[in-house]
């Protein structure tokens, strides 16, 4: 897949933090792997455990429970995060779980 | 045969985000056989190999994930009668779903809307499947299953408001026996129970929880321990989101691995859990011994079991 090999800097807006995501990787992944995601969750867009505001940069996004992400929420950037890879380097709201 | 009234769960209708996905998963990783498809409400049926019924499980393409209705056999058509008549005096809202409406191969259904926000469908007749166990000098398969290899509907454990409420109908109306209950923290009255339409452990259980219509899972049956092993195998192979197990229940005794499918309803393959009579008594677990009452060997829940449903 396009964009599998590139790795993007996901920061997290209003913090030090930052991490690295592979295009062809979830950024819920990535965000377990940082160590600051230790909730349990479905990894299928189906339970909402896992939303996070993408607040800048481009995300690819796979079928999404409308439950838990209105469309309107999609537009200002809520996303499932076991559903969605970076297209680009992204910055993130904080997210606690 | 002392069966009678409603038999058991045996049918449900789920909706997935991404049919194409689902279907892989069901089909080639779980082992149910495709029976047939309706394009035009994005909906695919399926079946275990070890069942009579035109199919037990109905993935629907939408854009939520969790459960439609779940499904009862009943013992016979006139018992729906009985049913309607029941539940109206028990003051739930009912109503009938015609024959081969939505359900090809179906006989008229009653639905009827539980108190916990879930939709239970009562249901007599069904056309035989097309491809079913033998019946005359049958060898043990009709044909060899494939991926974990599920034999059929099993059960499911679904979590909702008015919990006591929903109980009181099933033991009522329905005439199921309480199996095992888990006690809330303060140990007046049951978070969790567990219900039977005849001898198995369970089919359904019901778990008190704020929001209405949730489906913690499915669960699907297998033989024996190996078969969890094998399905614990095709899990790890095919990248599949574990939940927990392989593992054993306190509660039912059962043999059990808990997953999730592309939609993120979880999924349960199952095996064992002792015979149950009418005349035992119903179990009791504390609440501080939750933990080894679902995660016999660990006997501590994990972090997704009491949080995660669809």
């Amino acid at each position: 897949m396009k964009n599998n090999t590139e790795v993007f800097k996901i920061s997290v807006q209003g913090s030090e933090i930052s991490f690295s995501c592979g295009g062809g990787e979830y950024l819920l992944a990535a965000m377990r792997r940082s160590g600051r995601f230790k909730s349990g969750d479905c990894r299928g867009g189906g339970c909402g455990i896992c939303k996070v505001r993408v607040v800048s940069g481009a995300v690819s996004c796979d079928a999404m429970s409308r439950e838990h992400v209105t469309a309107r929420e999609e537009a200002y950037g809520f996303v499932l995060a076991c559903r969605a890879r970076p297209r680009s380097d992204l910055v993130i709201e904080k997210f606690h779980f | 045969m002392s069966i009678t009234g409603v038999l058991r769960s045996g049918f449900m209708q789920l909706r997935v985000l991404d049919m194409e996905k689902a279907v892989t998963h069901y089909v080639k990783h779980v082992g149910l056989n495709e029976v047939g498809r309706d394009p035009a409400t994005k909906r695919v049926f399926l079946k275990g190999w070890d069942e009579f019924d035109h199919h037990t499980l109905t993935l629907r393409e939408t854009d939520t994930a969790g459960m439609d209705f779940i499904g009862f056999k009943v013992q016979n058509d006139a018992y729906i009668d009985v049913l309607e008549q029941k539940t109206k005096e028990f003051g739930l809202n009912c109503y009938q779903v015609p024959a081969n409406s939505d359900q090809p191969g179906f006989g008229r259904r009653l639905a009827v809307d539980l108190p916990t926000g879930h939709r239970l469908d009562f249901f007599a007749e069904t056309e035989m499947a097309a491809e079913h166990p033998g019946i005359r000098n049958p060898d043990i398969w009709p044909k060899e299953p494939h991926g974990m290899g599920v034999s059929a509907f099993d059960h499911a454990l679904l979590y909702g408001p008015n919990s006591a409420e929903a109980v009181r109908y099933c033991t009522q109306v329905m005439g199921m026996g309480v199996v095992e209950v888990i006690k809330m923290p303060d140990g007046n009255g049951d978070i969790c129970t567990w219900l039977t339409s005849a001898n198995r452990t369970h089919d359904l259980a019901i778990l008190e929880y704020d929001k209405p219509g949730k489906l913690h899972h499915v669960g699907f049956r297998l033989e024996d321990w190996s078969e969890v092993g094998r399905a614990a195998d095709l899990i790890s192979i095919n990248d599949i989101a574990l939940d927990a197990g392989p593992m054993r229940h306190g509660v039912t005794r059962g043999k059990t691995i808990y997953f999730f499918d592309p939609s993120g309803n979880r999924n349960e393959v199952y095996s064992s859990g002792y015979p149950y009579y009418p005349d035992m008594p119903t179990r009791v677990w504390d609440f501080d011994h939750v933990g080894k009452g679902v995660f016999y060997y660990t006997r501590e829940l994990n972090d997704t079991f009491l949080s995660v449903v669809s």
